[in-house]
């Protein structure tokens, strides 16, 4: 049987990166500077957005040490991750998890150009610290947690 | 065992059925159909049942209806469980896959064909390959157009690496919610690490856009591209990294007892219920679409026999395996016609496909403007099946069946019985989608 630690510990599998993003980010208040907790909710996107944020939690991103965490309620989080375009299902639900995030929250909305009802995803959503269009990559997306955490200035 | 898999009515009296040769369309006999998946097969389940998929409800003293969804904690995907129970043990579950329809089929009616392979890839983002594939090959169809070797290399190259990220995923979430961090982790670093090789190679880290109507993107076409080089050493680490975490992982009884015996499927229950797939093979039922792919000749699908979670993992381990050695001999072979002397195939680009350079590529594949045709692919969850009908040029009607449909069905009668706490490792093994079961 292998020990499972030692295994983990002799091999590094965290990268040194950048991780800047040119998307327009407004910053978050300086409170979650050092520490930001992210709720993520998918509202009807096609799976590509919730892979990449799949993809951001692996070792090589090893988002902990730069105060990146993901939290499973609302009542934890800071910033709330909205993915894709709402489909009437998730509308309510999107509302009622809004109502419960503690203040102060930012949101960040993400989307994919395809959309069946061909409608933008402007949803006047409260608090919104960026609107992105597309699938940003892990890379992308921690670049973007990371310029709204500090402020909109990375 | 030979039978005839009912995967979604196209008409009166007409369906795509999938036997030991494949996927066709053809008469099928509505009679003793299993009324749960008779409720499946057309769109009614969304018209008349409102999505709802399962065993139906419980109702006795104490049995209360636990909603879980659409946003959890614990499921990255929007949709809805009902759990009835009276506290701890589960007896009945449906699942409600509303919160995901988008109505693609719907959408793809009276536009251009090209337009509609990339909505078909938009079913299920993380199946964009096997989705697109199929719709493909339901277009190629119903024109009559053929498609050179090459070009069907490179899609099979992009379907089994489709297959190697989804089963790694599968993987590591059971492998987390087994607690076990160190594998989940190191497990976790492939898939990131096959995402970065499925950049490598198509341009797109979730494969979208590789399969073109005739034909591949220009961007995996170019049998000099780099990608040819580069893709078979990547995969041969990814493979030997992952044969010894999950050999080490075999070795590992506490990861092993929790996902033994948990949502144990019979023959019969995945018969009935149209099951396909690693989850359809974990109950030792050796249908896989690659067979009868006439560039996998030989192709030897992995079966296990107990159809618990822990054979659906190992399925899913075993073909990870298989898949890295699928692609090496695509590469080797793809590099082997490259080096021949002219005659052979390359991969036409969608907007060479008609400049026939390659005896098997049409020279007038759009001028089958009307008629309609199937296309199946073997998705990392099971037969992904399109069904086109075009009308000047575009797409009169089309209709998909998807494997996390039928699957939602099976998970669902088989985790009855079950307790909470198996819930996660019944689901994940799985492997199913919301948005490829509500399209």
């Amino acid at each position: 049987m292998r020990w499972w630690p030692l295994y983990g510990i002799t091999r590094r599998l965290t990268e040194r990166g950048a991780y800047r993003s040119q998307a327009e980010v407004a910053g978050l208040p300086r409170l979650f500077r050092r520490s930001l907790f992210v709720y993520a909710v998918d509202v009807g996107n096609s799976n590509a957005l919730n892979v990449e944020v799949a993809a951001l939690r692996t070792p090589q991103y090893n988002i902990h040490r730069m105060g990146i965490f993901f939290t499973d309620t609302p009542r934890h989080a800071d910033l709330l991750l909205v993915l894709g375009h709402p489909t009437p299902g998730t509308l309510g639900p999107l509302r009622e998890t809004i109502a419960q995030l503690p203040r102060p929250f930012g949101i960040i909305h993400v989307f994919e150009p395809f959309s069946t009802d061909g409608q933008a995803a402007d949803l006047e959503l409260p608090n919104l610290v960026a609107r992105i269009e597309g699938v940003p990559e892990a890379a992308e997306l921690l670049g973007i947690l990371l310029k709204a955490a500090k402020g909109g200035k990375r | 065992m030979n039978m005839n898999t009912l995967l979604g009515v196209i008409g009166v009296g007409r369906a795509l059925v999938q036997d030991a040769e494949g996927v066709r369309a053809r008469s099928y006999d509505e009679r003793g159909l299993a009324p749960e998946l008779r409720g499946l097969l057309d769109d009614g389940l969304f018209a008349e049942h409102g999505g709802l998929v399962g065993t139906g409800t419980t109702e006795g003293e104490g049995v209360f209806d636990f909603r879980y969804g659409p946003f959890t904690g614990g499921y990255p995907e929007a949709g809805v469980f009902h759990f009835h129970t009276y506290g701890e043990k589960i007896l009945s579950v449906q699942a409600d896959l509303s919160c995901k329809r988008r109505a693609i089929e719907a959408f793809m009616t009276g536009r251009g064909v090209d337009d509609c392979v990339e909505a078909s890839a938009m079913v299920a983002g993380n199946f964009a390959a096997a989705h697109s594939l199929a719709f493909c090959r339901a277009v190629e169809a119903a024109r009559g157009l053929s498609v050179p070797s090459s070009a069907k290399r490179i899609r099979i190259i992009a379907l089994e690496l489709e297959r190697i990220y989804n089963h790694l995923m599968v993987i590591a979430r059971l492998s987390l919610a087994a607690a076990q961090k160190v594998l989940a982790a190191h497990v976790e670093a492939l898939f990131e690490e096959t995402l970065r090789i499925n950049a490598s190679f198509s341009g797109s880290r979730l494969l979208a856009g590789v399969s073109r109507i005739g034909a591949v993107a220009p961007k995996v076409s170019d049998p000099g591209a780099a990608w040819l080089r580069e893709l078979p050493r990547r995969v041969e680490a990814l493979r030997r990294r992952f044969e010894s975490i999950y050999g080490a992982s075999l070795s590992n009884r506490n990861y092993l007892d929790r996902l033994h015996n948990i949502a144990a499927v019979s023959p019969e229950l995945a018969a009935r219920c149209s099951l396909t797939g690693p989850s359809l093979r974990a109950v030792g039922v050796a249908r896989d679409l690659r067979g009868s792919e006439e560039l996998l000749r030989g192709f030897a699908p992995v079966t296990k026999e107990e159809g618990d979670a822990l054979a659906r993992m190992e399925v899913r381990a075993e073909e990870i395996l298989q898949s890295c050695a699928l692609i090496a001999r695509q590469c080797e072979a793809l590099q082997a016609e490259a080096a021949a002397p002219e005659g052979h195939a390359s991969a036409a680009t969608s907007s060479d496909a008609t400049a026939g350079d390659s005896p098997s590529v049409p020279t007038g594949g759009d001028r089958a403007a009307e008629g309609a045709g199937v296309g199946a692919a073997e998705s990392p969850s099971g037969t992904v099946a399109w069904w086109v009908e075009l009308a000047q040029g575009r797409v009169a009607r089309a209709r998909v069946s998807t494997p996390s449909l039928f699957g939602f069905q099976v998970f669902a009668e088989a985790l009855c019985g079950h307790i909470f706490t198996d819930f996660p490792f019944a689901f994940d093994s799985f492997g199913l989608s919301f948005a490829d079961a509500a399209r």
